[in-house]
């Protein structure tokens, strides 16, 4: 039986390799899936990269941290699918700088990337999924957001904002008893395996995961050796 | 579509109701040979023929937990009707709640038994047999108590927060035989152990008040743990070890 037969799943960052799994993964279980990138090109080449979505899919561009952003993808989703059930906040950019090599353009463009774009998501996302009774949001963070690594400061920050974010988000959601979930998936920065992210984003996706929100899966392996 | 845990040979303790059953029927409708063991007969029977029945490849086996002979016993058992086990879920326990001044020394050395020796005996057992295998994945049911206090609930909650760090030293030891060791902390999950455990009218102001805290304004239902549990146990998770999962509507974060 297919796990998320029949829910609409927006996915960010569509040129990236993970999201690309996830977004296999979702059609594999059943999903209708819409995929947004900066470069219109990108979410299109993604997009014919994926099997077995039939007219179950879209791509499209998407301009990024802005709220006409936003809202323009989830009308184009819509008018396809009637609405949004999942949104998935593709993965964050990644820096590997030491804060002495750092600039503070570094920074601020790793804050628009990692934090102001998934607050953006769950700003436009938490109304879409309410119209639909309710949904899942999940949000692609970094195990760096609990674990601070050297030559990576601004990767360390924005992920623990977005991780935190996501958790006030999610309580939000329950003072207004909608439905809607919001957890995260914290990655590895270099040894995630994209079908493995795939496979808790399903879980996440899925009604599997009802009972679960303001909670996170950490996938890194790295949690017994710190 | 292949299923998650073809040809896994899944053991489950406290497997004969609540969240043990829940888990059973998730693992063996992905495809697992799985089995329950519990102290109750009657219970494990019925659960193993209702999972059969549903097309499942299921055993009942009778265990008491604490008794160390008895893990050997089962591991024998297990080895010779399935093959030596894949996964174990730890999951048996038990849960008093009781002010601490009322509270009997020996009761908490009960919940101890319980909660942390037992979970103790299965991992030590079931890595000795995995390390030999080259791998294996091994799930202990802890609780939110085990990650933050609760009134009556010192010594439910010192053995839990005891399984959950001990969860994560088995983890890191065995990390290098690719053993992986995870903790799952559910929320309240509602089943008849609630009732046991707080008598009729206790667990019903018990449910109201939690759900009043609870974001999703809910109480799970056991097999809202089931599907994390077959995440845990399947090579889904490859790399989640030492890691605290937690299902609870929320209830931690407030």
């Amino acid at each position: 039986m297919a796990r998320v037969a029949g829910k609409v799943v927006l996915l960010t960052r569509a040129a990236d390799r993970v999201v690309q799994a996830c977004a296999q993964a979702l059609i594999d279980e059943g999903a209708h899936v819409a995929l947004a990138d900066t470069d219109a090109s990108k979410a299109d080449q993604a997009a014919a990269t994926l099997t077995g979505a039939g007219d179950g899919i879209i791509s499209l561009g998407k301009e990024e941290a802005t709220d006409e952003g936003w809202l323009q993808a989830l009308a184009a989703i819509e008018t396809r699918f009637g609405g949004v059930d999942v949104l998935v906040n593709g993965p964050p950019q990644i820096l590997v700088k030491s804060i002495a090599d750092m600039t503070l353009e570094d920074l601020r463009a790793l804050e628009e990337t990692n934090v102001v774009e998934p607050w953006l998501g769950l700003k436009h996302g938490i109304p879409a999924l309410r119209k639909r009774g309710g949904g899942s949001i999940i949000n692609l963070s970094l195990t760096l957001a609990r674990d601070g690594a050297a030559n990576m400061s601004g990767n360390c920050a924005t992920a623990a904002g977005s991780r935190v974010m996501s958790q006030a988000a999610a309580l939000e959601c329950g003072e207004q008893s909608d439905g809607v979930r919001v957890n995260s998936i914290l990655l590895d920065h270099d040894a995630s395996v994209p079908e493995e992210v795939a496979a808790a984003v399903v879980y996440l996706a899925s009604d599997e995961s009802r009972f679960m929100t303001a909670g996170e899966i950490a996938l890194d392996g790295a949690g017994a050796a710190k | 579509m292949t299923k998650r845990l073809e040809g896994k040979v899944v053991v489950i303790t406290g497997g004969t109701d609540g969240i043990g059953r829940g888990c059973a029927a998730a693992a063996a409708r992905e495809g697992a040979r799985v089995v329950v063991t519990g102290r109750n007969e009657e219970r494990g029977r019925a659960t193993a023929n209702q999972i059969a029945a549903a097309g499942g490849d299921i055993r009942y086996i009778r265990q008491d937990v604490t008794d160390e002979a008895n893990w050997d016993a089962v591991f024998a058992e297990v080895g010779d009707t399935f093959g030596s086990p894949d996964v174990l879920v730890n999951n048996a326990g038990d849960c008093i709640l009781k002010p601490i001044v009322d509270y009997p020394v020996d009761t908490l050395r009960y919940m101890l038994q319980m909660n942390i020796e037992a979970c103790y005996m299965g991992t030590r057992r079931a890595m000795q047999s995995m390390a030999a295998r080259g791998g294996g994945s091994i799930v202990n049911m802890s609780s939110v108590a085990g990650l933050k206090g609760g009134v009556n609930g010192t010594a439910y909650g010192a053995s839990k927060a005891g399984m959950t760090l001990f969860s994560k030293a088995a983890a890191a030891e065995g990390k290098p035989r690719g053993i992986r060791v995870n903790s799952v902390h559910p929320g309240l999950i509602w089943g008849d152990g609630v009732v046991d455990t707080m008598g009729e009218e206790g667990a019903a102001k018990f449910r109201k008040m939690i759900v009043a805290r609870t974001p999703l304004k809910m109480v799970g239902a056991p097999e809202d743990i089931a599907g994390i549990v077959v995440f845990l146990a399947s090579d889904e998770s490859a790399h989640v070890t030492g890691r605290e999962v937690i299902v609870d509507g929320g209830y931690m974060a407030v």
